[in-house]
Order: structure tokens, then C-alpha cells, then sequence
């Protein structure tokens, strides 16, 4: 029943069935996830590739599917439609941004709890925590921080010596901090573990060979210990930069994508268009843009990465 | 590793370490410290840091409906504040939502894990296509899901929703699990078939409880996953079902007014569940949210 | 011989254990110097206190007269070779080799002649710009002591260099390394726990145990005069046999009678009369045809083939002899005949365990 591959990329136990199914075992109980992930996923972006060439919206007051095509002008007046190409800029302006300060802070924050202390335990239990709220409560706290008569703007105005009072969430230039603040609040914590993780499992002896070489503390981690840190790093960095470009849940609460569309980000800028404006077919183009090109980028970063994960 | 630090320099680390402590504390300070203002104190300048009078008046309006109506009858005229019902609707459609979408998402999971690592299923780029839905951003995916759920009669259902958090939470599942089922060497299930067992008995008796460990710790991230999430809540349901995270933003709009201390208190409330999970698997942390890419 | 290295009353205290107790040894300049013991001895202990990794508890330690207790490890001028090799696995061969001269702030056109010449002296030049983690064990080792020899340091530390490389490979490095080491006139200080590797390449061997220097002196006094038990038990191969005897200790002469009955005289040694030790080395003992005198009977259980030697096992008073002759055939069970009359042994104090070599006046009749 049991079997020796014969090449070495097959896996090595081959494992047959006693009995017949319909479909092979192991696909069999892959099925219901697979499933899932097709209703939830394939269906709608395939729903999404039709409605992209359509004009539909439920104003009309028409179906779906009945909705008059406009083939490709969708995407014609998407490139030349500025809101769109300022949302997605400025979602890569925050999507950058927060990557620095996270992985600057993260990693000078992991370099604090390389040597063990007395409370060093219970300092990273208390600097986790905010990767552990639910982020519409951290949302929620940063909109009451930011208040325009809120603690913030009193911390501000003892450091500076007089009254300040700016309405952070109404002011088109400023906006933004807030939300990448929030974001940055959030998350670094789980950059700081991630690169902690990688820290502690460097290995000793490499880094006490360059010790005894004579090196300094500077040079042993520009020329050892980062190198050695390379993979964690580019994994922490790709997942949180592809959670960051979704982010939707900051913006929606501190501003809606407002003043005007001075915060929308790219998923605020499809949820306005098809929630607020109901110009679903309009949006449909610009998700299957973004899927296509997310999608695209991510096919490209996988082969070097495939290769390492072997 | 670096040897003895130098006096200065200790204390230069350690009051670094404070101040990441203490900024990161704030926010949550703040939020738990709102959630026992009283009104009046909710936004007065300059901010109140303690309350000096902490009240419970916010958690009760949370969560006795009668408390909820009786400040909604006193603000009437006075402020005209509007308040919804209390939130333990919103608790129990979370609980409910979140908790069956966790047992499907981790049954999917672990079997489609166990059926790519031991079996090689799909071959060597099938794991990264579940990788693909996390890498959806899920607001491009929500418009259609609304048409294909009223389709399907799925709007505003229990099942609906759940069937969106399964699937989206489906490549932590499998990779976090898959991550614990490499650990565990083949020779093990091979011994056993060995013996006479089927292949999926092999696996649950002799494979499952050495990685029962790591599988409550994927169904408690996921949990958090599905407790704190919002975009989906927010499009796929219109009333009928309430998520705290809903609920969460019920109290500071257009219709309720600003009700930061209601807000705070909901939120404190809402958010501990999450925390209380998120300790107890702190250890699992770095490898669920690195897909298992790194490990301890 | 200036002394390179001192170490003066060493101890170390690991969560209640003593790993190195009150330890005081010098290293000449240019000595080839082992630290030879079994595992948890204290020599790895040891090294990484003269590396300056872990503090003494107690005691100094002088790299060219000068205390270096306070120096980091940075500052010591050592150089240390790890079992694991510890090469940078991130950074190429070549990156490797010029790590310590980056260091020292050596130009760029002078780094890349000292790696060339380098990479001549130690075989590398195929390997230069490979990534230090595709390398197997034995191109690690030659990368780690290039990359630790580029800097001249004063002392070279080198904790059991060769536990990871093959056995074939083993024997000729250790030629190898004698040299390099003698062309370069390095202090080395070498641990292992190797017997035949300390024996066959150091000036002198430091024999350690339970955190303590046993006995320090040259090779050929380590194994002819091992200062107590264990270090004569623990140097040799196939070890060294233990018969008991019983000791006659008289005004000029000193019998020594073995189970079965052969009596061996040795001139006067300064040990009691009573129920000692006899230790015979395995190639220290004859194979003599039947009954002659002074040759105890011991049927044959075993033989080991080495192909140059047998090591034949046989049973004597109770205990199995290990027997070194040249290779003949032989069948198990067969009765050999066996004398211990080459000429030296040792006896060993069943009380206090110290060594005390003789040698044989005649076989008695």
C-alpha cells in the first residue's frame, strides 16, 4: 500500500488507496477549500471582468447583465481620471512612508532587546499590544487623539508655549498623518517581532567571529548581522506592504477619504465609487486594474522567492 | 551577545524602551480612560488625562438596552442625541460569525494542508494561490460578492458573511498549519499505514495530536482575524447582521452624535477578546502573520 | 621561550557547577600548545575566557605580560577558530578573507593582494567568490583559519578544528596545520579531544579534567609518564590495559606479581607493598609459544583488524586485554600465551592513583 518515489521531486511515500473514489483522496479533501475560495474569490473577479466592460448602475434600475457595454472606455477615462491616479499615488506614498518608519523603528526598537534584561519579557508583551486591538478601536482611539481640542493638540501646545488647535482630520494637507500614524501605531509592533525573531535566531558564532576579528558593533551589524537578516526582512516588508496597500479600515473611520478626496486610498476611493456613487461599473474597471496589476507584481517578486523558500 | 554595556548606555536603552512602552500604550490608555468619562468630560479642554469622576453610566448604556433608552429620553431636546439598542446583539452576531467561520476556516485548512504537504497536491505553486486571495485587495472583490451573495439570497445573512471570512482567511489556515504539519516527519504516517491504517486515519491519529498545539493557535489567530474585521461587515450586511466592529461606529455618527464615552466603552469591551487570544498565543504570532515563513 | 600566554589561577562558576577550577598554565611564543580532555572537562570553558567571551570568576590573564581580563574581546589581537567554523555565510570567500583587514583599515589595493596571496597559501582561489554557505566543511575550515591567520594575531585559539571533517581528511591536515604553524612561528593553543591529534601535533599537551590541568608536558612524556590514572588510561590507542598485581616492595628491588602466576622484578620504586595496578600498553605485551616462563595463558575473543595491525582481545583475570601484534591469522578461542616483558610498564597506586614507571630488571625463572 505504501510505495518509494522514484524521483525526487515526487514526494517520497506515494500513498494509494484501498478503496475507489470518484476523485483522487487528496484532492477530495482539498475540495472544500478550494471551493471556498472559488465562490468567495474566482466567481466575483470573473463578475468583476464583465462588469468592467459595462456601464452598470443600480440607479438604472436594469440587472446586472443587462447592463449596456462600453467595452473598454472604462478604462480610458480611469487613466485620465485624476482622482483615481491621485488615489493610487498617494496609496503608494502611504504605503512607502509607513514601510520606513515601521521597519526604522522595528529594527531599532529589536536591536534594544537583542541582550536579555529583567523586564524584557514583560516590555514585549506590553509593546505588542497594539498589533492586538481590534484596528477599528485603534481607529476609533486615534480619531479621539486627534480631536481638535483633543490630547494630542494639548501635548503640541505645551511643547510649542501657545494655544493649538488644528483640526488634523479637516485639513486637506494633514489629513493623512493621522491615518498613517494610526497605521504606523499598529503595526510596527509586528514588524518589531518579526525582525526580533530573525535577531535571536542569527546564529552566535558567526557574530563572535567577527567579534574576536576586531570589529565593531557598527560594522558586525552592517556586514554580518543584516545580510544574515536579508529573508526576514524582505518577508516582513512584503506582507506588510501588501496589507498596507489594502488599507481601508483607518481611513474610513478618521475620514472617510475626506476632506473632499483628500485622503482616499485606493480601497476607499473603490468603496466611494461604488457605495456612495453607485457607479459600480466604473469600479469594477478600476478593481480588475489594481487585481491585474497587484497580481502581476506579485507573480514577478514569487520566482526568487519560490526559489527560496526550496 | 555584545558583552557589558557601558553604564551611559543602558541608560540611554532602557529610557528608549519606556518610550516605546509608553507610546505604545497611549492610545489604549486613552480609550480605556474615555470609556469611564462622564459626559461632560468626553471632550473638554483642557483633555481630562483620569476622570475624577469614572462612571459606569458608558458600559451600561453598552450593554442594558434600558440604560441606552433612558440616556437617549434625558438628551432628547437637550443635545439630541440618538442612541441604538444595546450591544449584545452585536456581540452575539460577532461571536456567531466569527466562531463558525473559525471551525470552517480551520477544518478547510488543516485538511487542505495535510492533502498539500503529504500528497504534494497541485503541485509546487498551489499554496501561493491561496497566497493570491490575501493579496486581493478585499474592497475589489466586495462589489461583485454583493451581486453574486443577492443572487445567491446571501445579503445581509449570517452565512454569507461567513462564507467571505472562511475564504479569506483560508491562506492563514493553510499556511500556518501546513508550517506545523512539515514539522512532523512522514515516517511517522508511513509507520502507521504501515500497520494497516487509511491515509486520513494515519494523519488524525498519529500526525493530528502532535500539531494540536499549533492548530488552536491558528483558530485563535484566526478568530482575531474574524472578530476585527470590518470592510466586509460594513458592505455585505445592511441591518440585519451587526458585527461589533459595526456596532463600534454606530455610536460616533451622523445619527447618534458623538458619543466618545459609549464608543470607548464598546471599544474596550469589543477589544479584549482579541487581546486576551492575541497573549495566549503570542508565541505562534510571528509565524502566522509571516505565513509560517518564520519560525521560532 | 617568551611567554606568550598566562593564565594564573582561572576559575569559572556555571549555576553551581565548577567548570574550571583554579587553572594556571603558560604558552611560550611560537608553541603548539593542546588542551586534550573528554567533553565537559572545562576546555571550551577556558578558551572562551582567554577569548574574552566569558569573564573568570577569579584569576588573570596575561596576553604578553599584560593583564587582558578588562579588554574585549575585540581588543585581545586573538585569533579564534570555532568547531562550527563560523564562517560568514552572507558574505563572499573573498569577503570573508578581507574581513579582518577591513577592519585593521587596510587599503583596497593591499586587501586584495593579502587575499590573493591567501587564497595561494590556503587553496582558495576557485572558491573566492563563492557565498560562504555553499561551502562544505572542509573548504569552511580552510576559510575560517585564513580569514582568522590574515590578521596575525598573537595567539591562535583553536577549539577542536577538525571534529567536523572526515577521518582521511583528518590525518593529513594535521601535517598541514603542524606546518603552517611552525612556517608562521603562531602560538596556537589548541583543544580537542583527540588524544592522537594533541600527541601527534603539539610542543606540549595539557591534559584536563573536571576543570582542572592534570598534567602539562611533551607528547613522549604524556604517554610515557602520564602522571596519574586517567591521563594514562585516557592517552593511547587501543588504550592501555589495567591488571591488577600484587606489590612486594623491597630495600633494591620491587616485585610485582600478576594473576596466573608470572613475577615481574623492577629496581626499588616508591611505591607501597600491597594490591596495586599494572599498567601495560597493548603493544607493550608478547606473544610467546606455550609455557614459557613468565607467560600467562589467555584464550582469544575477539580481533580487530586494522590491516596494518590486529588488535587481539583476550581474556586474563577477568577482564578482556587488548593485545597490538602484527596480522597473522588467528582463530577465537584459540590460548595465546602472553608476556609482559618489553621492558617498561607503569604500576599504578590502587589509592591514590598516581603513576610510578619502572623498568624490568629480568624475567623471573
Amino acid at each position: 500500500m505504501v510505495e518509494q518515489a522514484r524521483s525526487p521531486a515526487a514526494p517520497r511515500f506515494v500513498m494509494r488507496r484501498a478503496y475507489r473514489t470518484f476523485v483522487p483522496f487528496n484532492v477530495a479533501i482539498a475540495l472544500p477549500a478550494q471551493l471556498t475560495v472559488l465562490t468567495v474569490v474566482l466567481v466575483p473577479t470573473l463578475i468583476v471582468a464583465w462588469l468592467s466592460l459595462t456601464d452598470w448602475q443600480p440607479t438604472q434600475g436594469i440587472p446586472w447583465y443587462q447592463a449596456e457595454f462600453v467595452w473598454f472606455w472604462n478604462y480610458y477615462d480611469l487613466f485620465h481620471d485624476a482622482r483615481f491616479v491621485a488615489a493610487v499615488v498617494r496609496t503608494l506614498l502611504v504605503v512607502t512612508g509607513c514601510m520606513t518608519v515601521e521597519f526604522l523603528l522595528a529594527m531599532g526598537l529589536a536591536l534594544l532587546f537583542l541582550d536579555d534584561w529583567a523586564w524584557r519579557k514583560i516590555a514585549v508583551s506590553i509593546i505588542i499590544m497594539p498589533m492586538m486591538i481590534v484596528p477599528v478601536d485603534a481607529a476609533n482611539a486615534f480619531f479621539m487623539l486627534f480631536n481638535d481640542r483633543g490630547p494630542i493638540n494639548y501635548l503640541i501646545s505645551i511643547i510649542i508655549g501657545r494655544p493649538f488647535e488644528f483640526a488634523w482630520l479637516a485639513d486637506p494637507n494633514w489629513a493623512l498623518l493621522p491615518i498613517m500614524l494610526s497605521e504606523i501605531w499598529q503595526w510596527t509592533p509586528l514588524m518589531f517581532l518579526l525582525v526580533l525573531t530573525g535577531l535571536m535566531n542569527l546564529p552566535e558564532n558567526q557574530i563572535r567571529a567577527a567579534y574576536v576579528l576586531g570589529a565593531s558593533r557598527t560594522r558586525i551589524f552592517l556586514r554580518v548581522m543584516l545580510p544574515l537578516l536579508m529573508p526576514v526582512i524582505i518577508i516582513a516588508l512584503l506582507v506588510r506592504s501588501i496589507e498596507t496597500f489594502k488599507i481601508f479600515d483607518p481611513v474610513y473611520i478618521l475620514t472617510r477619504g475626506g476632506p473632499g478626496a483628500a485622503t482616499e486610498t485606493i480601497s476607499m476611493f473603490m468603496y466611494n465609487g461604488a457605495f456612495v456613487y453607485f457607479r459600480i461599473g466604473y469600479i469594477a474597471a478600476a478593481a480588475l486594474m489594481i487585481l491585474i496589476v497587484v497580481v502581476a507584481i506579485c507573480f514577478t517578486l514569487s520566482r526568487p522567492l519560490k526559489r527560496h523558500h526550496r | 551577545m555584545f558583552g557589558e554595556d557601558k553604564a551611559w548606555a543602558r541608560c540611554l536603552k532602557r529610557t528608549a524602551v519606556c518610550i516605546a512602552i509608553v507610546i505604545a500604550f497611549f492610545p489604549i490608555f486613552w480609550l480605556i480612560s474615555t470609556s469611564f468619562k462622564p459626559i461632560d468630560e468626553w471632550q473638554k479642554f483642557p483633555p481630562v488625562w483620569i476622570s475624577s469622576q469614572p462612571t459606569l453610566q458608558n458600559y451600561r448604556i453598552v450593554f442594558a438596552p434600558k440604560a441606552a433608552q433612558e440616556f437617549a429620553a434625558k438628551q432628547q431636546g437637550a443635545i439630541g442625541y440618538k442612541v441604538s439598542g444595546s450591544a449584545w446583539k452585536a456581540f452575539g452576531d460577532s461571536a456567531v460569525v466569527a466562531t463558525a467561520a473559525t471551525v470552517l476556516s480551520v477544518l478547510f485548512g488543516t485538511l487542505a494542508a495535510y492533502s498539500i504537504v503529504r500528497f504534494h497536491t497541485g503541485g509546487d505553486s498551489y499554496p501561493f494561490q491561496f497566497l493570491m486571495v490575501r493579496i486581493f485587495p478585499p474592497i475589489a472583490v466586495v462589489v461583485p460578492m454583493v451581486i453574486l451573495f443577492s443572487m445567491l439570497r446571501l445579503s445581509d445573512t449570517y452565512f454569507g458573511l461567513i462564507l467571505a471570512y472562511t475564504a479569506f482567511t483560508l491562506p492563514f489556515s493553510i499556511w500556518m498549519i501546513r508550517s506545523f504539519i512539515e514539522e512532523v516527519p512522514e515516517e511517522l504516517e508511513g509507520a502507521a499505514l504501515i500497520y494497516g491504517m487509511r491515509p486520513l486515519q494515519a494523519f488524525l491519529k498519529v500526525t493530528f495530536p502532535l500539531i494540536r498545539g499549533g492548530v488552536l493557535a491558528t483558530a485563535l489567530f484566526v478568530f482575531i482575524l474574524n472578530w476585527s474585521e470590518f470592510l466586509f461587515a460594513l458592505t455585505l450586511t445592511t441591518g440585519h447582521v451587526v458585527t461589533v466592529t459595526l456596532q463600534v461606529a454606530n455610536y460616533v455618527s451622523a445619527s447618534s452624535g458623538k458619543l466618545y464615552g459609549v464608543q470607548a466603552a464598546m471599544g474596550t469591551v469589543s477589544t479584549l477578546p482579541v487581546i486576551f487570544f492575541g497573549y495566549i498565543i503570542q508565541r505562534h504570532l510571528v509565524r502566522g502573520l509571516s505565513f509560517g515563513a518564520i519560525k521560532r | 621561550m617568551m611567554t606568550k600566554l598566562k593564565l594564573s589561577g582561572i576559575s569559572k562558576r556555571f549555576s553551581g557547577r565548577d567548570a574550571v577550577r583554579d587553572l594556571s598554565l603558560t604558552l611560550g611564543r611560537g608553541e603548539f600548545l593542546s588542551l586534550l580532555g573528554p567533553s565537559g572537562c572545562g576546555k571550551s570553558t577556558t578558551l572562551g575566557m582567554i577569548a574574552g567571551f566569558i569573564p573568570p570568576d577569579a584569576g588573570d590573564i596575561l596576553i604578553d605580560g599584560s593583564r587582558v581580563n578588562e579588554l574585549s574581546p575585540q581588543r585581545r589581537r586573538i585569533g579564534l577558530v570555532l568547531q562550527d567554523y563560523a564562517v560568514f555565510t552572507s558574505l563572499t570567500v573573498r569577503a570573508n578573507l578581507s574581513f579582518g583587514l577591513e577592519v585593521k583599515g587596510l587599503k583596497r589595493g593591499k586587501r586584495r593582494y593579502a587575499v590573493d596571496e591567501l587564497a595561494r597559501q590556503f587553496d582558495l582561489f576557485d572558491l573566492l567568490d563563492r557565498r560562504g554557505g555553499s561551502l562544505n566543511m572542509s573548504e569552511m575550515q580552510r576559510v575560517a583559519l585564513a580569514r582568522t591567520l590574515a590578521t596575525e594575531p598573537e595567539l591562535l585559539l583553536l577549539d577542536e578544528p577538525m571534529s567536523n571533517l572526515d577521518a582521511e581528511i583528518r590525518a593529513r591536515l594535521r601535517g598541514e596545520l603542524r606546518q603552517l604553524q611552525k612556517s608562521l612561528a603562531q602560538t596556537v593553543l589548541y583543544v580537542t579531544h583527540d588524544q592522537a591529534e594533541a600527541l601527534s601535533m603539539s610542543d606540549r599537551v595539557a591534559v584536563m579534567r573536571d576543570g582542572e590541568i592534570v598534567q602539562v608536558a611533551t607528547p613522549h612524556e604524556i604517554y610515557h609518564r602520564p602522571a596519574n590514572r586517567f591521563v594514562a588510561e585516557f592517552i593511547g590507542d587501543p588504550p592501555l590495559n589495567m591488571i591488577p598485581c600484587d606489590v612486594t616492595a623491597d630495600v633494591a628491588t620491587t616485585a610485582i606479581a600478576l594473576p596466573g602466576g608470572a613475577v615481574l622484578h623492577t629496581s626499588a620504586v616508591p611505591i607501597a607493598s600491597g594490591r596495586h595496578w599494572l599498567g601495560v600498553r597493548p603493544h607493550d605485551i608478547e606473544l610467546v609459544a606455550e609455557a614459557l616462563p613468565g607467560a600467562v595463558p589467555a584464550p582469544l575473543r575477539f580481533v580487530e583488524n586494522f590491516g596494518a595491525r590486529h588488535v587481539l582481545h583476550a581474556e586474563y583475570a577477568g577482564d578482556l586485554l587488548r593485545i597490538e601484534v602484527v596480522p597473522a591469522a588467528r582463530s577465537i578461542g584459540e590460548m595465546l600465551h602472553l608476556r609482559f616483558s618489553t621492558g617498561r610498564g607503569l604500576l599504578i597506586d590502587r589509592t591514590s592513583e598516581r603513576v610510578v614507571p619502572f623498568r624490568q630488571l629480568e624475567v623471573a625463572a
